[in-house]
């Protein structure tokens, strides 16, 4: 049928290769990201921070290749709940995506704590925490609407940020002190091990792309897309993480340990190209933060109701609004639970623990999709494969090895914002692991047979009524 | 194993059973699609509109969709006769839905509601 192999034939509103890729960075850009450029940056001897950033991009890439195949293998919205349990069974598969979907609510919270400052340093008068309230509450007053930032708006968006952080970059360099030799300063064999890690988080949720793979024009798109995303990233990042070091002392952009300077980015902009450079990058921050809270808070508000309807979670999380035809209650959890993490990062300022896990987190999904693929190469031969992933199962098993190492990378580190996450993570995943151990898959196979038995048939008793 | 008649039918019925409960009259009204439904097996084409809340079922298929629905006729039949869960055979992949995130979600939203409230 039409969509495996090429053109998505009769489909009215269908999605081109420009905004696959605009929707794969899009979903990427974030505030947060700023401190993980300056956290790489401080890892690094000299100006060395584009070095892991590059890195990261090419095991990203790997990561790329290997969603690219499993969604052209199952193309379902599920994504990688779907890919693991065909690999490694529904256990595995709803622990990790549990605990995948707990993470990016932690990163919201993170993001939202970012932004707060952000928008206090445009409007002093308002206090971050107001601010996280307000930003929060549009957020899900537009995902209960079923808003979304897609298409057209995802492509202005994702562009206008691309634009805005080279071309702030390359006017930094232009006048700064740049210093071509401080680019190949080496740091410590460790510490560029570490800096890879935490640089993966610079390309969490590249992937999100992937639900899009029964909407594209060419199915061929969705790889591609995410290949030039990743390129886009590293290039962007890599760039400004030079320009944020080349032209703004150290400790502007970091501050201390015990105290991290939440908006690094403002800073950079307001040393690098004054106070318009500092409102240039405050609207950029804006756009950047806005598709992280939509994705974020839709996606996992859909993850919820998906659940509820797979009796993962308590069935009461997939109720439908009428009015909006959105899952009332689960957009009202997750925005209870966002605005309880987003208060107490804020109260606590345990952000850099929150992008450590998301950083961690991330490695270890990436580790797992590499893992099915090698697994569903030996599970599920015969079955047709729109994209292979280059270097084939041996690829497969070396990335997945060399992901669960930089993830371990990010956690054994002399501080607490980095084996707290890993604390954290454990945590979270072993709390899941028993809830479904314990309570979801004894019951499922009950709760699926009284729903089955709920339902009646409609077929006619006999071939006459037809 | 089912017919062309029997996944027809059961179309027919699923529009029947749409257009007579109230609540997805509600939610729907403001939702016009349409959906391509194809048996990959027997190659049958059929189509459903939703227009203002209405479930209009017509044989063949449409020049333009919105959304693709294509599995064997068997599988479709059981979806659309409301024995078996769509997201059984969707998750195992052997229930195709080519369209908007959104537009797959309401589908799902929409057998929720008439089968399993």
């Amino acid at each position: 049928m039409g969509g495996v192999n090429g053109q998505q034939n009769g489909l009215r509103r269908t999605i081109g290769l420009r905004t696959v890729i605009s929707t794969s960075a899009g979903l990427t850009f974030a505030s947060s990201t700023f401190l993980v450029v300056v956290t790489v940056g401080m890892l690094m001897g000299g100006n060395g921070a584009w070095l892991p950033i590059c890195i990261a991009g090419v095991l990203c890439a790997i990561a790329a290749a290997a969603f690219a195949e499993l969604c052209g293998l199952y193309p379902n919205a599920a994504g990688i709940r779907v890919y693991v349990q065909r690999a490694f069974g529904e256990e595995a598969a709803q622990v990790v995506a549990l605990t995948y979907m707990s993470v990016v609510t932690l990163v919201v919270g993170a993001e939202a704590y970012v932004l707060s400052y952000v928008l206090h340093t445009a409007i002093p008068q308002i206090a971050p925490p107001i601010w996280i309230f307000l930003m929060i509450t549009l957020a899900t007053a537009a995902n209960f609407r079923g808003l979304k930032v897609a298409g057209m708006l995802q492509d202005i968006i994702t562009y206008t940020v691309v634009v805005s952080i080279v071309c702030m970059s390359v006017a930094a360099l232009h006048h700064g002190a740049f210093h071509g030799a401080s680019l190949i300063h080496p740091g410590s064999p460790g510490s560029l091990f570490t800096a890879v890690g935490i640089a993966i988080f610079l390309f969490v949720g590249f992937e999100w792309v992937t639900p899009l793979a029964e909407e594209v024009k060419d199915h061929r798109s969705i790889a591609r897309g995410m290949f030039a995303a990743v390129i886009l990233l590293t290039v962007v990042y890599s760039l400004v993480a030079t320009a944020m070091f080349a032209t703004t002392g150290r400790t502007v952009l970091f501050g201390s340990a015990a105290h991290r300077v939440p908006t690094p980015h403002l800073a950079f902009a307001l040393t690098a190209l004054g106070h318009a450079g500092e409102w240039v990058m405050i609207v950029t921050s804006l756009f950047m933060s806005l598709t992280t809270f939509n994705a974020g808070l839709i996606s996992v508000s859909r993850f919820i109701y998906a659940s509820a309807r797979d009796h993962v979670l308590p069935s009461q999380f997939a109720h439908i609004s009428l009015k909006y035809a959105t899952p009332d209650i689960a957009v009202f959890t997750i925005y209870v639970i966002a605005l309880i993490v987003s208060m107490a990062v804020y109260f606590t300022r345990s952000f850099v623990t929150l992008i450590n896990l998301a950083a961690v987190t991330e490695a270890i999904i990436y580790s797992f999709a590499l893992a099915t693929v090698a697994s569903l190469r030996a599970k599920d031969a015969a079955r047709e494969r729109p994209y292979t992933m280059i270097g084939g199962r041996a690829l497969a098993i070396v990335g997945s090895v060399l992901f669960f190492l930089v993830g371990l990378g990010v956690v054994f580190q002399n501080n607490p914002a980095a084996w707290g996450a890993g604390i954290l993570l454990v945590v979270i995943a072993l709390g899941w692991f028993a809830y479904v151990r314990k309570v979801v898959l004894p019951r499922k196979e009950q709760l699926k047979l009284q729903q089955k038995q709920r339902r009646t048939s409609r077929r006619p008793q006999s071939s006459e009524e037809l | 194993m089912s017919t062309n008649e029997e996944l027809s039918h059961s179309l027919r019925t699923f529009a029947d059973d749409c257009n007579g409960n109230e609540k997805l009259r509600v939610m729907n009204r403001d939702w016009n699609r349409i959906i391509h439904i194809h048996a990959d097996d027997t190659q049958a084409d059929y189509t459903l509109t939703s227009n203002d809340g209405t479930v209009v079922y017509s044989e063949g298929a449409p020049p333009t969709c919105d959304l693709r629905v294509s599995a064997t006729c068997e599988i479709l039949t059981q979806v659309f006769y409301g024995e078996v869960s769509p997201n059984e055979p969707y998750n195992e992949g052997t229930l195709r839905v080519d369209g908007s995130e959104d537009d797959v979600l309401r589908l799902d939203f929409i057998t929720a509601m008439l089968w399993e409230e």
